[in-house]
């Protein structure tokens, strides 16, 4: 997977962490298992076609693929650009 | 495990296999929706359907995580999901999940329905969660 982006958060929290406990709520350990942490890399492989939101192709701990939908405006805050190689022979 | 009902869509594709007509597409990647009712069955596409909200941090997923189970060697056949299917996190709490819905592309109200799913037992995630799916937990036979 050829990874655009980091998730980045300024606290080092999970995505899900990060949303739970603004809802006031813990999240359980297997839940925090399957969040994507803090320095994961995902592709952005598509928009959605109605809202706009990027969609991310990320893989969680245990390595199992996932897709998630993000929200344009955290996408911006949190998701930071990686280089992408450049071509062989460039 | 939760068993599939083939709506028109994939009834006809599979009839057109059958007698080896032509299919077009002639391939594609099949994605799991996940639904809050039973389907609509009106238009045979997403637009009338309640899927869980994207605003949720909700995407489909792609059946073929991981691969297929199938199809088997058996009358009927049969060809289920052989990886694990997680969706989220999610931002909000999307509802209750009591369906589910085989579809032709990764987004949009535009993608035709191909295999209905009803949970053997709803999902209600809730903030923050991740909600997954055994391998083989979605099978379908003709």
């Amino acid at each position: 997977m050829p990874a655009t982006h980091k998730y980045s958060h300024p606290e080092g929290k999970g995505f899900g962490q990060h949303h739970a406990e603004a809802d006031q709520r813990e999240l359980p350990a297997e839940m925090r298992d399957l969040d994507m942490a803090d320095g994961t890399e995902v592709e952005h492989v598509a928009t959605d076609e109605d809202s706009g939101r990027p969609i991310v192709a990320w893989a969680d701990a245990g390595g199992n693929p996932r897709h998630t939908s993000i929200d344009p405006e955290f996408f911006r805050e949190h998701f930071e650009p990686m280089a992408q190689d450049a071509p062989e022979g460039v | 495990m939760t068993s599939g009902a083939l709506m028109e869509y994939a009834e006809k594709r599979a009839l057109q296999a059958a007698f080896g007509l032509t299919l077009s597409p002639a391939t594609f990647t099949s994605y799991l929706a996940l639904l809050t009712a039973a389907p609509t069955q009106t238009d045979g596409t997403m637009a009338l359907e309640t899927e869980f909200n994207v605003s949720t941090a909700y995407a489909r997923m792609s059946f073929a995580t991981g691969g297929y189970t199938g199809p088997t060697s058996a009358s009927p056949s049969a060809i289920s999901n052989a990886g694990v299917i997680t969706y989220g996190p999610f931002t909000s709490a999307p509802g209750i999940c009591t369906w589910a819905m085989a579809v032709d592309a990764l987004t949009g109200t535009t993608a035709n329905n191909c295999v209905a799913y009803l949970l053997a037992n709803p999902r209600t995630p809730l903030t923050g969660d991740s909600l997954t799916a055994a391998a083989n937990s979605f099978s379908t036979t003709v």
